[in-house]
Parts: C-alpha cells; structure tokens; sequence
C-alpha cells in the first residue's frame, strides 16, 4: 500500500515541535525538582536526565525486539509508539515497562508479526531483570493496550526513514556503504525524539548528509583532495562494495552533488544533522546507571500514588 | 490526495517487505560509530556540508519512485503548512483538521469517548461483532457503530480487528466505506466472578440506509437493469481500488455491500482482509455461498480472483434476485458450482488435481457448463459479462479493472447516475434474518430472541495466530465439518455454528 506521508496521520497529526514535547516533559521535570532539588540544578540538567531515561528505555524496547527476533522496523514501530504515549503522559504516573511491553506487543501485531502476549512478557520480564523485575500478567499488558490505543487515537500507521533509504539506495546502489552507514544512524536516531519532530524521509536524507559529511572529513584528514575523481571510492577502504554496481555513486564529489540535487528542505536537513552530532557528542557521557536510578526514583513516586 | 495518484505508483511498500540491507533485524550498532563520529566532531564538520546545500537545484537525481514524489511535491517548497505548532493542535487534531481542508476526504477524528454517540437498535451481527444504529450526539449524525468482538480477551485487541482499522484507516474511495472514528468504552461493571469486564471497542462509520442482501430480500424491491448495471459498475470501481491498493477483501457477499438512498454502493466488513502477499494464507475465508471453486478445494496461495468469484456471485445474485449457489456443505458448494460452471478439466482448471482438497471431491456425472444459458435471459450482455467472471480458473476470470471494460456497461441500457435510483425504506440483511429467526422460534422454543445466531459468515481468520489453541481449533474444524456431511441440523450450538447455521436455515424454508 504506498500511501502518501503527508496524508497519513503520521504526517497530520503527529508531527511536533520541540515546544510540545517540552511541555509533555512538565509532570516528569516537576518531580525530580522536587526530589532532587539539593542535588541537581537547571533545567537543562533535568531535560537531560530526562533524555536519558528515554535513551535507557529505548535500549529497554530494543533489547525486547531482539529477544523476541523481530525487524528493525517494528522496533522502530514500538519506539515511536512508546515515544507517542509520552507525550500525553508522564513517566511518574505511568510505569515506562508495561507501556513498552504494551507497545511492543501493539507493533508486532500492527506489522503483521503476532507474538504471543506471554512471550512478550516473558521475554520483558528477562530484559528488566536486573532492573526491578515486570510484575504483569496478559491481563494487566491486556488493558494497557486500550489505553495506549486511545492514547495513539488509533493512529496506527507510522512511516519510518527506512522505507525512504531504500528508494535512496535506488540511486546509489544496493550495497552503498553510504546507505549502510545511514541505516545505522538512522537506528540510532529513535534514541532521540527526532522520530515525533522530523518526517521521515528527511531523518533519513539528513542521515545520509551526515555519512558523507564523515567522509569527506575523513578524506580531508587523511589529505587527499577531493576535488580530484581519482581514488575517491576507496578512500578509507569504504565505498569500493558499490563499483560494482554500475548504477552506483560512490565519489564524494559526485556524492555531495548528487546530495545537492534532492529537493528537499535543506534547513530542516541541517538541523537534524546537528541533532546527530549532539547524539553522537552525547554518547560518551550517557549514563545507564543513572539513568536507571531516575528511572526508579520516578517508578517509586508512581507505586507510591 | 486522489485517489489515482495512490494507485499510480509503481512501487508499494510493505511493512513488511525484505530489504537487502543486513542490519533490518534489530541491530544495535551504534557504538562503533559513536566513537568515529566523535573523532570527527566539532563544527568544522558541519561546516563541511554547507557547500552542499548551496549546489545546483537544476539538475535533481532524485529518482522519480514514490518517495521520490513526496519529496517533490511537497517537500519542495520551502514550508511545510503541515506541521502543527501548537501543544494543543495534535492533542485532538481539531486545528489540524482545519489545517488539512485541502484533503476532504480524511475526517478521520481520531479517538472519541462512547459518550459522543447516542447508541440505537441493532443492525447486525455476526462472527465479526455487533453493529448498531447511533447518532452523533453533536452533530446528530447518523453513524454505524460497530463493536469489536474479543474472542480472546486475555490477548487484547484481536489481530483482526488491528488489521481492519489499519486497512480501513489507508484507503479512501467513494465505494468503500470510511472509518471516521473510534470509541472506547470502559466499563465498570463487572460479571459473577467479580471481574471487571474489558472494555469496548467501537468503529465508527456513516450510516449506510441498506445492505445488498437486505435490499434483494425486500419484496417491494425490484431492481431496473439500469440499477443493477450502477450498483455492480460501483461495486467493480470499489475491488478495483481495493485490488490496486493490494487488498484482499476476503468476504465479500451481498450483505457486505451497504448501499445509501443516494444510491452510492460502499464495500464494508474488512474483518477477514489482508495485505496481498506472496504465501501461503488461511483457506477459512468468504462466506461458503461466494467461496470460489480454489478456495473450496484448499487453494491456499490465492489471489484477487477470490473477490472476483464473489463479485460474479453478487452479480447473478442481483439479476436473479437471490443467492445462486446456496450450498449446505462445502462439498455440496462445489458440486453447485461444477453443476453450473461444468465440472473442473485440466483445461478449464488447470492444477486442480494437485490442490490438496480434491481427493474428497467424488464426481457422479459429467457437467456441462450452462453459465450463458442459465443466464441468457437476463440479456447478452449481461450473460457474457458473468461468464467471464464465474471461471473456474482464477487466471482466466475477469479482473475488476478488465470487467469495467465490458461491453455491458456500455450498450442500452446505460448503467444509472446514483442520483437517478429509487430510494427505500431502509432494508437490512439482519432485519430479515430476525424476521426468519422468529418464525424458527415457533419450532424450537428453547431459543432467545437474543441469541440469534451468526450470519453464514466465513470462519474467522486464523492465520498468523499461532498463540490460539490449536487443538481446539483443529477440533473446531472437524467438528464443522462433521456438521457438513449432517443432512438435518440442530439450531444449537451457536458457539461453533460459525458459518452453517444461517445456510441451514434457509435450507429448511
């Protein structure tokens, strides 16, 4: 069913802005001053935490997609399920595991790869065991499922970057490391709220940018003049999988011209770019013990009320 | 967005479909990367691509795919009007609404408590759910609010029904019903064990004046061939998008065409359907009396020609006035169909010894096919036109689009505008089927009102549930079929009456 983005409620209903998302975050935010106030300070430093957590359950979904064997795209599915749901509701009041379970389980049937409600459980119940165990039956992830389904409005249908790096591969080969690369990020990328901000055939444009933005940085490092046609494929020992190809673009030049030539917004391109880089510049400094430790701290606060 | 741009495209993209790139299956590759991208942070590196965005526009690479035409149409212009900036514009999409006047046809209002509709009598029923009348308490529309049947509570919303709001949610075409919204109903009240009862899925849609059956069934209805050539051009246009769109109805029969009094003819109950795809699916599909001759022989690699079988079916329903092959068993649907069509030949069905059904099939006589005479008298045309579509061979028979080509839509009379038909009282399948349900009441008194049995719907959809009990369901199965070499059925047993019983019934008049 090729059906259009745009006309799709992904496209009407579920694209947000920053403001909106931030709003979303209040109750949560709210919470942690309120407990936490002695230790940290800003409100930065609570968005952050809070953009840890959602990094630590974004590993939390992943992992349950793993143990469970399913495709990237249902993950992906699952994640911006996940990602929907909180945007009407807060981490303090709902707890973040039966809603991934939930949503996991709404995906798999969504993408036409039914799981068995027990083995979802079962297999949330391995991933969560060292962080404070899944204590639901079916029933429980049963009745969560309506909730979420009033939550998404029965918007069910959420289109994926992945589906637009394919028709990108057309161009530059199948076995383009570029595209390779850009799948990666682009599986990166749903650790970010991008996802509910960006459309998706832009998240994956800006993905592609990105990996030949890298490269052209890594031929300028390694001092070979780009400019020049000669050797360009291979730089770095990348690139040489799509000669063969014929229908292939491998060169950096004849890459950022064929990059130039989409039509497409390229201010929008450009600020994801940079949520990338900041994605990437935060790795290092992500925390999943700390993570964890918000991520209990907010259950508590919800077993408590 | 029309109609025709959808169907156009070349490309489809399935959720589903494989891809070529190595990392699909839940990779979590991630860390590798971070570290080289770190080693290339900075700003410098952002500065670096700068070049790009300034390169000539003249030239664009960008292949002309579907995707591709989403870039350009939309994407191409500098802002995007599509994007709500507010909080509270996705919240409930009422400003988005607005925003999207441009696309008239997507009134989708998302998710709305039941208390915005005032719930009236009962329009239907069957394995499928409840259908009932309801008004819009705002805006005193009429709607059709269909509730979801949970077989399996304990598994949540079934597959089916997920499938169906998505299916249902994609398309968009003047004959195929439109899902406008969802209600949820949670309840408080709780059963004999003391549990609380799980809440209630409603589908909402437009309120349709009629079913097909219901109207044939409705003795003050007689249809002009110019009616008929309407409804059945409708019904074609519909299984034409449907069929483009890659969907497979899966149940389509005369109760599942709603017609309106502005003699607009929508195809409803997507219940049983599916992506088209390339394996095998469940044989357990279509009500037994539009079940084509594959089908009924355990074709399990079926394809768009199931619809089309039935579609002939509604077709010679319309001209003759009633169901035409109105089988008690599926063996007994069979012989019906070679009766009619003659008996399968490697020629006129190429592979059906190989089909896994065929060794229960015993042939007494030799058929001859009858099709053309059977059916001359409702006129040349219209005789030609269900030849083509009642063929045994699903490769042979007519395809939606080729049907509309048909000489029969073009010759005297000319099929009527919707505008120009008859308007009636309003006439449902269900109405007649209570009315027939309370004549039975006379002969089996320990039957309710209440527990009027299921339409012969097709069973319900089993493929892919592999979490259901498959003992139960292979008992299920023989036990149906047990049912269908009995001659003389019992009214009970409604729990696995599925799809026989309302063929008994109307046997037994």
């Amino acid at each position: 069913m090729a059906a259009n983005f745009w006309a799709s409620t992904h496209g009407q209903y579920w694209m947000l802005d920053e403001a909106a998302l931030r709003k979303s975050r209040e109750t949560d935010l709210k919470y942690l001053k309120e407990i936490e106030l002695a230790k940290i300070r800003g409100e930065d430093v609570y968005c952050f935490v809070l953009n840890l957590t959602s990094w630590f359950l974004y590993l939390v979904i992943a992992a349950l997609g793993r143990r469970l064997n399913v495709r990237q795209v249902i993950i992906a599915t699952a994640i911006t399920y996940f990602k929907r749901f909180y945007t009407k509701n807060s981490y303090k009041n709902t707890d973040p595991y039966l809603v991934a379970a939930t949503c996991m389980y709404l995906a798999c049937k969504m993408e036409e790869f039914p799981q068995h409600i027990k083995s979802v459980i079962l297999e949330m119940k391995n991933v969560t065991a060292d962080q404070g165990g899944f204590g639901y039956d079916n029933q429980k992830v049963a009745e969560m499922e309506f909730y979420l389904l009033e939550e998404l409005e029965f918007n069910l249908i959420v289109y994926h970057p992945y589906r637009t790096l394919k028709t990108l591969a057309i161009d530059l080969g199948q076995k383009s490391d570029v595209i390779q690369r850009a799948w990666h990020i682009v599986n990166d990328l749903f650790r970010t709220d991008i996802c509910l901000v960006y459309p998706p055939y832009m998240i994956a444009i800006a993905a592609v940018g990105f990996v030949i933005m890298i490269k052209e940085a890594r031929a300028n490092h390694n001092g070979i003049d780009t400019r020049t046609r000669k050797g360009n494929g291979s730089v770095g020992g990348v690139g040489s999988g799509s000669r063969n190809e014929g229908r292939g673009i491998s060169g950096i030049k004849e890459l950022k011209q064929w990059f130039s030539g989409l039509q497409v917004d390229m201010e929008k391109v450009l600020e994801i770019i940079r949520n990338i880089k900041n994605l990437y510049s935060q790795w290092r400094e992500v925390n999943e013990i700390k993570a964890q430790d918000v991520l209990r701290k907010l259950r508590e606060a919800q077993n408590k009320s | 967005m029309s109609t025709d741009k959808k169907t156009k495209s070349p490309r489809s993209f399935h959720s589903g479909s494989t891809s070529s790139f190595t990392d699909d299956r839940g990779g979590d590759s991630g860390k590798a990367r971070a570290g080289e991208s770190a080693a290339f942070g900075g700003d410098n590196v952002l500065d670096t691509l700068m070049p790009l965005t300034v390169g000539d526009n003249s030239s664009p690479a960008y292949a002309p795919t579907s995707d591709g035409d989403k870039l350009r149409t939309r994407a191409g212009g500098d802002t995007s009007p599509y994007v709500p900036n507010s909080a509270e514009a996705y919240h409930h999409g009422g400003l988005a609404s607005d925003k999207f006047a441009d696309y008239p046809d997507h009134t989708f209002t998302g998710c709305s408590p039941i208390e915005d509709y005032r719930i009236l009598e009962k329009l239907g029923e069957g394995t499928f759910g409840e259908v009932h009348r309801g008004t819009h308490e705002r805006s005193g529309n009429q709607v059709a609010l269909k509730r979801i049947l949970m077989h399996h509570e304990k598994e949540g919303v079934p597959i089916t029904a997920i499938r169906e709001i998505k299916i249902l949610r994609q398309l968009d075409h003047e004959n195929v019903v439109s899902l406008t919204d969802m209600a949820i109903k949670f309840s408080n009240a709780t059963d004999e064990t003391g549990e609380t009862q799980p809440p209630s899925i409603y589908m909402v849609f437009p309120y349709m004046d009629h079913d097909l059956a219901g109207l044939l069934e409705n003795p003050s209805v007689k249809f002009s061939e110019a009616q008929i050539k309407c409804y059945l051009k409708q019904l074609l246009d519909g299984t034409n998008y449907l069929h483009q769109q890659k969907i497979l109805h899966r149940d389509m029969k005369a109760a599942n065409l709603l017609i309106n009094n502005r003699g607009i003819l929508k195809i409803a109950d997507f219940g049983l359907s599916r992506p088209m795809v390339d394996k095998t699916l469940t044989g357990c599909v279509v009500t037994r009396w539009y079940r084509p001759p594959e089908l009924l022989l355990g074709e399990k690699r079926y394809t768009t020609a199931i619809d089309m079988w039935a579609v002939g079916c509604v077709f010679a329903e319309m001209l003759k006035g009633g169901p035409i092959l109105m089988g008690r068993s599926d063996m007994d649907q069979l012989d019906l169909i070679f009766d009619l069509c003659g008996g399968p030949t490697e020629e006129s069905m190429p592979g059906w010894k190989d089909l896994p059904g065929c060794k229960d099939v015993q042939f007494g006589k030799a058929h001859i096919r009858r099709v053309k005479d059977e059916y001359e008298r409702y006129g040349k045309q219209a005789a030609d036109l269900l030849d083509k579509l009642l063929v045994l061979d699903p490769k042979k028979r007519l395809t939606a689009f080729n049907a509309l080509e048909h000489s029969y839509f073009w010759t005297y009379p000319k099929p009527a505008s919707p505008r120009e038909l008859p308007k009636y009282e309003s006439s449902h399948e269900y109405d007649r089927r209570k009315l027939k349900m309370s004549q039975a009441e006379h002969h089996h008194n320990n039957h309710h009102y209440d527990n009027v049995p299921p339409s012969p719907n097709a069973n319900v959809d089993i493929e892919n549930s592999r979490y259901r009990n498959r003992e139960h369901r292979t008992k299920k199965r023989e036990r149906s079929r047990e049912r269908d070499r009995v001659d003389d059925l019992k009214l009970l047993d409604i729990e696995t009456a599925n799809f026989t019983l309302m063929d008994e019934l109307s046997n037994r008049e």
